[in-house]
């Protein structure tokens, strides 16, 4: 009797299983951005609570866990060659809001670092990392703070730089929502979706024209030459490109497990 | 008795210069580890054999740790922790071998954790040159004194 028992509750088990994996594949690019669209009105609408953007990422990296783990199944549902197309015209599309209403170029745009914020699968903002956006906001807006979630913020130089991807919209998040973090860089196609963990390691992707250039992390000498990749601990890193008979490259940029910061830089003549 | 002293003060040197050229190679090697395609077999087979290398001196490490606690917690062995230049080897074989299990254990967790996030392992790192390096030469000084504190600690009756 207890093994007629345990043998029903087992083929319970793999169905159930098999069922939740059956709803999790159903999910598309097309859906979630439906999705996103219907959502970010609903919040707008709602306009519940003003959140400091920064915590939310903070929030994002110490709960996101279970909301990340059902963003990856759904991103691996769909078949990869699908969702960089997609993912890529996607926020292409929206790059070119950003520029009607920045004034920046599409190709300055494109060299950012871009880290695309969702609630579970739902996008809900873009947040652009880097020196240059920063000074560039500050030149085309003449103001040194920016409006995000009704919340008046002075923009720091190299530090974060937070705006809602629909322009429209004051996207507004309610209690206890929690992100997951996309990185990469429009340009390349190349789209990350970092898995749920603090103990990842934040990437650095570098290349440089010319390449065969000495980098060096917070002034330590890299053991290899451009291009490169290199895994560093979270935290804040300063890369430095040197080649011979060019000008010294550098920037600086805090960041966090998870992330990737992709740099394209072009070495000028002295 | 005077060549006690002699292997006594060498290995305590010796070590002591092992420890401060650790300390100084973790404060100065540029830290990370570039990303690596494991794609190819050959990749993940020099892979498998660098753990496989670490775990053996882990293991090797274990069985001295044992053995030379033998030496101290079994009434009738051959070998007496007796007299500041043994107590001074026991002691320091002890921190040697213990340390080079740290080493281990850390490095291992750290590169396995790599692997897994992010699909990459380097062995030219110098992080990982750093981990391997430190865990061979803690065991190898360990080693040497293991076998002092066996010769000199030997019963002459």
């Amino acid at each position: 009797m207890r093994i007629y028992i345990i043998s029903l509750v087992f083929i319970l088990s793999l169905l159930f299983n098999n069922n939740l994996t059956a709803q999790n594949s159903n999910y598309n690019i097309t859906d979630i951005e439906d999705q996103v669209t219907k959502d970010i009105t609903l919040a707008s609408r709602k306009s519940k609570l003003q959140v400091d953007p920064n915590l939310l990422v903070g929030a994002f990296l110490e709960k996101g866990r279970i909301q990340k783990i059902q963003l990856k199944m759904v991103y691996d549902s769909v078949p990869r060659k699908q969702r960089i197309e997609v993912l890529a015209n996607y926020l292409k599309e929206k790059s070119q809001i950003k520029e009607l209403k920045f004034g920046f170029s599409i190709d300055e745009l494109n060299d950012f670092h871009w880290a695309y914020l969702a609630s579970d699968i739902k996008f809900t903002a873009v947040q652009l990392k880097s020196v240059k956006a920063s000074k560039l906001v500050k030149i085309e807006t003449h103001n040194s703070t920016y409006d995000f979630l009704g919340i008046e913020k002075p923009i720091q130089p190299g530090g974060p730089f937070l705006m809602p991807i629909m322009p429209n919209i004051n996207a507004t998040f309610e209690s206890g929502v929690q992100l997951s973090m996309w990185t990469g860089n429009p340009s390349l196609n190349d789209l990350f979706v970092p898995y749920a963990s603090t103990k990842r390691g934040c990437e650095i992707h570098i290349k440089s024209i010319p390449d065969n250039a000495t980098v060096f992390f917070n002034k330590k000498k890299w053991y290899r030459t451009t291009n490169t990749s290199a895994v560093h601990k979270p935290g804040t890193w300063k890369v430095t490109i040197t080649l011979d008979g060019y000008k010294e490259w550098s920037q600086n940029r805090n960041l966090t497990p998870g992330e990737t910061w992709s740099i394209n830089a072009s070495l000028i003549k002295k | 008795m005077g060549n006690k002293r002699f292997f006594t003060v060498v290995y305590l040197i010796s070590s002591i210069i092992l420890i401060v050229w650790i300390f100084y190679s973790f404060f100065t090697f540029a830290p990370g580890m570039a990303i690596e395609d494991l794609s190819s077999n050959t990749k993940r087979l020099a892979t498998n054999f660098f753990f496989n290398k670490m775990t053996a001196f882990a293991q090797l490490s274990i069985a001295l740790l044992g053995g030379l606690w033998a030496f101290l917690s079994l009434a009738d062995t051959q070998i007496k922790i007796e007299g500041w230049e043994i107590v001074t080897c026991f002691g320091l074989t002890n921190l040697m071998l213990g340390s080079s299990l740290i080493s281990y254990a850390w490095g291992y967790d750290f590169i396995v954790e790599r692997l897994f996030y992010h699909s990459s392992f380097d062995i030219e790192a110098p992080l990982v040159s750093f981990v391997k390096n430190t865990q061979q030469y803690l065991f190898l000084d360990g080693c040497l004194g293991f076998c002092i504190t066996i010769i000199f600690g030997r019963k002459m009756t």
